[in-house]
């Protein structure tokens, strides 16, 4: 009992937490929230805080939920990625027009969302996980009630969503006729019991991929991506910046959980399916990212392609791959929130900060922004010393070492092709000169949190061993025998 | 067997009370047909029109929060039939359920979703 | 014979914890520069820039002077930390220096040195002095650590920020949007190379976990590459070999290194002539035990060395500009030094290495003098006699071109006759005509752009000519200093045939291991005699040829006919490149995007019109089809995804 409450007890609290938000902005008028984001800023630091204090391995609640070292991790980096899009937008906001003060209250909820996913071990659960972040986010990127793009991308987010999502409960109530459990380990264990044939095995499939599929729309893996260019684009800056990183993590820490445990039977079938998405989703993602001039857009194929690099560890599912794919969507968020930020810090209402022209010659207008922008492009490119180089490395080693030695050609070439696009952002602001009505100073909390976001991003090429450390640690456990 | 007496009489009632709701004022009241009375509804929105035609959103926000409400009520029932079984711990956890609907209410009375604008 | 190298001596590690100060000090002028230098001013920045350079050379002087005054395998290292551990996979921060790569310190700083001095001349009109100077020490910096690296990974560190400072530095004078491209295409180039050194990197990596060592340090590579599967060593080294011909310019990824000379000038010499081009030089010689276990791949090594020793050399004999028949001749050296590897004299590669930095680097910066002093011309049919105006350049530059050519005496002779015996000696005939053929036509083109700068009547704007003059001291001290080097350099290395004790290779020994000629005296004496005739017969040819100026080219034209035009155009690799990968590619990225991803949003952001009828506008545009595409896809992908994972289970079933 008492250890299903402390398991419990960060959620609880956060969620308390969400909920005093509202109030607190209900009444706080319609101007001063920076008191606002702060506050949900501390709340997130709590939540973390309390989620390491409490953690546990043992699952509770009937099984439903665990407080594991995978859960504490994906818990930190949903936290910290959420509270620096909420310090992102406080200079953003007001200045774009969003005065809705429950912005910073719907970003909470959608981490505590992101935060359920990582810690279900329950098919419902996570799905619960899923729909609070999910909705969350759809307002979110349609906050920006004036803004046809805003109005637009929120429609088309929520109405693709609600269709993806509907095929997941599909597919985790078929799979409950076949195996009689939404628990992780249950399914697992029922799967590899009995052996399924004829018409179950059809409907098991048919499960199997219903589950992929909800699960692939909020990873924007091909071809379930086609909502993340237009809502990257249209969402705002800030929000995409949540998006491209939080989301992405809650994705992948639900789809990693339900296909390296409840699905592990299905392995062999699983195993060529997540390979020709991984490959199909980093080509794609990199060869249309090379034609945009919208940098949002640019980067919302960027991640398209991350996502593709970050189904090579999952397909290789072993202990060693699963680690990487936690280290790189570490690294991964780091160089994203950098990147959106620099793009937050400068845009300024009316004055667009979206092209990549916008950015020409800001390294004679703002150097240390471009050299921070340069830092980011370099990183998700793969250079050394860089996050984004390690996490590749360490992604495509673990890869290799399961066999997967074509896909990481695939990926390696791949990573050839991204040089040209992420390199064409530091060409422009290094290369080109600056307009005549320059960009604005940036934001001074944008910068801080580029500035913070670029020290990490050097320190997890570095130095990343720590980050390494915990990232094995967290993922030992998740693997059934 | 016996258990569903109940349900049938309910739903026998339920009939009967329709039937007669909507046949009585066919025989009550007076009759004079107008172009107007002879629509499917007197009042909200056109009868006819092209498929794709709009509703102002106030309408959505009126039966969004019924919903929310409805539904809360549902949840109710149930609870309250176990309720000297679940004890203290019953009165809590609904208390936490309804003090987020509350919540929620006061957000959407703050936020001005009753006002018909 | 072809003389086995797996004799290295075991080595003996000294530990230390200075070498790390090396690549540390230019790194910490980088940081100077950045945060200080536009408030310090000029002076300030070029005399830190120079200063964190002294310092790395001094400290590798002492590294050098620690393994040239110890036993024979002496290594010294420096174990920084830990940078990499997970499972299996551990990398450590670690520099050494051992014979091979005290050589490689010892030039990237001594040359990198003048080259920094001569920046402070020749970019004193520059606006963004610190811009260029911290990019430089960032250069020298990560040459530095590719340099001491002692393992693959770290290597790559080095080896990709010596690829992003060329591409800063190319870029640099960011007026002209043609040199930015030039910059980005390099960079390219050299990713699609990296994309095969990491691949190469995996297989070995693997290969050596499966025998169970899993390290990427060069020793454990060299000292096991024997045992590993012959498809690994195969594999491993070809795939590092791409890598080093995207670095080093050879073929078929040859094609970004004339593109660099777009950047100014010091640049050119620095990192386009002496420095980062031989990163790929070493490489090989570093993992030397593993090309070894691969003789196929060695052959390749020394095939691809030929013939890009030979291609770029016709190139250079039809370029005008300048500094391209530098960059070719560079190209067509470099070609030299695989052709050496390839035929397993490691040390005489690595010795053109050597020498073909100082003579290079001479050769460069000498044309920036020129280029400087003529207020920007770099068009040789537009020059000639400048010997009058730049008497010190003048005569640097004739004594770099006297040890390019292979003149006897001079230090490219040395290097380049050792190679050429070695190719000779194992039996290499091919790849030997190959290099004689490549080396006179090398004196031939050489010639020609010495007599066409500094021979005979000034052909250019009278202006030009008013105003040219001798540079300053900044700029013409490292060219004395450099041609000293380039007429005194090869000495270190004399043959025993002409009664020296080849005291390089002597010294090389321990890294790279021994490769005795086994030629009887005559027969070395012979090939001497046919290389030194070959060079004496191009400089002569070239000699009368253009000392009636440039229209000499006309008589080649006739002689050659179409292939001129060919040669002049470098036979039009880019665009066969072009439209081979570049346009395929953005076709399909135009193609993929247009046809799989509906660009809903752009119409309505453009149109003010729209925005006055929001609400509508978002219902029309879900009702005439986007929002319906992106469903039906959705459900295309829902049924694909499921008719992939019966077919993959039934395959499962069958097999």
């Amino acid at each position: 009992m008492t250890q299903a409450i402390n398991s419990g007890l960060p959620l609880i609290v956060a969620c308390s937490w969400a909920l005093l938000l509202i109030v607190v902005e209900m009444f706080s008028g319609d101007r001063r929230f920076v008191g606002v984001a702060w506050m949900g800023v501390i709340g997130l630091a709590v939540t973390a805080a309390m989620s390491v204090h409490y953690a546990s391995v043992p699952a509770v609640y009937g099984n439903a939920l665990a407080l594991d070292g995978y859960a504490v991790y994906f818990n930190l980096l949903a936290c910290t990625l959420g509270a620096a899009a909420m310090l992102l937008s406080i200079d953003y906001l007001g200045d774009a027009g969003i005065v809705r003060g429950e912005y910073y209250s719907l970003m909470f909820f959608a981490v505590i969302g992101v935060v359920i996913m990582a810690a279900a071990t329950d098919l419902i659960v996570m799905f619960i996980g899923l729909e609070t972040m999910s909705m969350a986010v759809y307002v979110l990127a349609g906050i920006r009630k004036s803004d046809l793009r805003s109005n637009e991308a929120a429609l088309k987010y929520f109405l693709l969503g609600a269709l993806a999502s509907a095929l997941l409960l599909y597919g985790v109530a078929l799979l409950y006729t076949i195996t009689g459990s939404t628990v992780l380990a249950d399914v697992s264990k029922a799967l590899s019991d009995t052996q399924h044939a004829g018409a179950d095995h059809l409907v098991l499939l048919l499960a199997t991929g219903l589950v992929l599929i909800g699960f692939g729309f909020k990873i924007a893996a091909v071809p379930f991506h086609l909502w993340a260019p237009d809502v990257y684009e249209g969402a705002p800056t800030t929000v995409t910046a949540f998006m491209a990183t939080a989301v992405k993590a809650g994705g992948f820490a639900a789809l990693m959980r339900t296909v390296l445990v409840a699905l592990a039977p299905m392995r062999a079938e699983l195993a060529p399916v997540l390979w020709g998405a991984a490959a199909v989703t980093m080509t794609l993602g990199n060869v249309v990212a090379l034609r945009q001039t919208s940098l949002k857009r640019m980067l919302a194929y960027s991640s398209i392609a991350h996502t593709g690099y970050l189904l090579v560890g999952v397909t290789a599912g072993t202990n060693e791959a699963g680690s990487s794919v936690l280290f790189y969507l570490a690294a991964y968020g780091a160089m994203n929130i950098g990147a959106f930020g620099v793009m937050a810090a400068l845009a300024r209402r009316g004055r667009g900060c979206e092209k990549i022209s916008d950015f020409s010659g800001l390294a004679q207008t703002h150097p240390a922004m471009a050299c921070a922008m340069a830092l980011f492009m370099l990183s998700l490119t793969g250079i050394p010393p860089l996050g984004g180089f390690v996490g590749k490395l360490y992604v495509f080693t673990a890869a290799m070492h399961a066999g997967l030695v074509w896909l990481v050609v695939i990926a390696a070439l791949n990573s050839v092709v991204s040089a040209a696009y992420y390199l064409g952002v530091v060409r422009t602001m290094y290369f080109d000169n600056a307009p005549a009505d320059v960009l604005p100073p940036a934001r001074p909390y944008a910068a801080v949190v580029v500035a913070v976001a670029a020290v990490v991003t050097i320190l997890l090429g570095v130095a990343p061993s720590p980050v390494l450390g915990s990232a094995a640690r967290a993922f030992s456990k998740v693997l059934l025998g | 067997m016996s258990d569903y007496i109940p349900v049938l009489i309910t739903l026998l009632l339920g009939v009967v009370i329709v039937a007669a709701m909507s046949n009585l004022n066919r025989l009550l009241g007076p009759r004079k047909m107008t172009a107007i009375k002879g629509e499917a509804f007197e009042c909200g929105n056109e009868a006819t029109g092209p498929g794709w035609g709009r509703f102002s959103i106030k309408f959505y926000m009126v039966a969004i929060l019924f919903i929310v409400f409805d539904v809360e009520v549902v949840f109710m029932y149930p609870w309250a039939v176990i309720y000297r079984e679940l004890g203290v711990f019953g009165f809590v956890e609904m208390a936490v359920f309804v003090l987020v609907l509350a919540v929620g209410y006061a957000f959407a009375w703050r936020k001005g979703a009753f006002e018909w604008r | 014979m072809h003389a086995a190298a797996t004799e290295v001596t075991a080595s003996l590690p000294i530990a230390v914890s200075y070498l790390r100060y090396i690549p540390l000090a230019p790194l910490v002028g980088v940081l100077f520069h950045v945060a200080l230098g536009y408030r310090l001013g000029r002076r300030a920045v070029g005399l830190v820039a120079c200063a964190a350079v002294a310092v790395s050379f001094a400290l590798a002087a002492k590294a050098f002077l620690t393994v040239l005054g110890s036993a024979a395998g002496t290594v010294v290292t420096d174990n920084v930390y830990q940078w990499l551990s997970s499972g299996e996979f551990t990398a450590n921060v670690t520099f050494s220096v051992d014979a091979l790569s005290s050589v490689m310190i010892m030039v990237v700083t001594g040359v990198g040195f003048l080259i920094h001095l001569y920046s402070i001349g020749y970019m004193a009109h520059e606006e963004d002095y610190a811009r260029f100077f911290a990019y430089l020490n960032l250069f020298t910096a990560a040459m530095l650590v590719l340099v001491l690296a002692d393992n693959l990974p770290l290597m790559f560190v080095g080896w990709e920020g010596v690829g992003l400072c060329s591409y800063l530095l190319i870029g640099f004078w960011y007026t002209d949007p043609e040199k930015a491209s030039a910059g980005k295409k390099a960079f390219l180039v050299n990713r699609i190379g990296d994309a095969g050194f990491v691949l190469g990197a995996f297989t070995i990596f693997w290969a050596l976990v499966d025998l169970g060592q899993g390290s990427l340090t060069f020793a454990t590579i060299n000292a096991r590459a024997a045992e590993l599967p012959a498809w690994a060593s195969l594999a491993g080294a070809l795939l590092l070999f791409v890598g080093a011909t995207g670095k080093s310019a050879q073929i078929p990824l040859y094609v970004w290194l004339p593109d660099a000379m777009a950047g100014p000038t010091p640049v050119s010499a620095l990192i386009h002539a002496a420095t980062m081009v031989t990163a790929g030089v070493y490489m090989v010689a570093r993992l030397h035990g593993l090309f070894e276990a691969a003789p196929a791949a060695l052959q390749v090594v020394g095939i691809v060395g030929a013939a890009t020793a030979l291609l770029a050399a016709t190139i250079g004999i039809a370029q005008t500009d300048i500094k391209k028949v530098l960059a070719y001749s560079t190209v067509s050296q470099l070609g030299y030094m695989f052709l050496a590897l390839g035929v397993g004299a490691y040390g005489a590669g690595i010795f053109h290495v050597m020498t073909h930095a100082f003579f290079k680097a001479l050769l460069f910066l000498g044309a920036g003098s020129v280029i400087h002093g003529l207020h920007d011309e770099q068009d040789i049919r537009r020059m000639g006699g400048v010997a009058q105006k730049m008497p010190i350049t003048h005569a640097t530059f004739a004594l770099g071109v006297l040890a390019i050519a292979g003149v006897p005496g001079l230090s490219g002779f040395f290097s380049k006759d050792e190679i050429l015996a070695s190719a000779y000696a194992g039996g290499h005939f091919g790849l030997w005509i190959c290099g004689v053929l490549g080396a006179s036509i090398t004196a031939f083109y050489m010639t020609r752009l010495y007599v066409l700068t500094f021979r005979g009547k000034f052909r250019g704007d009278h202006h030009k000519w008013d105003h040219a003059h001798e540079s300053p001291i900044q700029m013409t001290l490292p060219l004395m200093v450099l041609a000293a080097l380039a007429v005194v350099g090869g000495y270190v290395g004399v043959p025993e045939v002409l009664g020296g004790n080849n005291a390089f290779a002597e010294y090389l020994a321990p890294s790279v291991g021994h490769h005795q000629l086994g030629l009887a005296a005559g027969t070395e004496l012979m090939l001497m005699g046919i290389s030194v005739a070959a060079a004496l017969t191009g400089i002569g040819l070239a000699w009368v040829m253009y000392s009636k100026g440039p229209d000499a080219d006309l008589i080649l034209k006739n002689k050659l006919g179409g292939l001129y035009q060919q040669m002049r155009e470098a036979y039009n690799i880019d665009a066969v490149y072009d439209a081979l990968v570049v346009q395929p590619l953005m076709r399909a990225s135009d193609a993929l995007w247009h046809s799989v991803d509906v660009r809903v949003i752009d119409g309505v952001a453009n149109g003010t019109a729209a925005a006055v009828n929001s609400a509508g506008e978002g219902w029309r545009r879900w009702s005439t089809g986007n929002v319906q595409h992106y469903m039906l896809t959705v459900l295309v992908g829902v049924a694909a995804l499921i008719l992939a994972l019966t077919l993959s289970s039934l395959i499962g079933v069958a097999g």
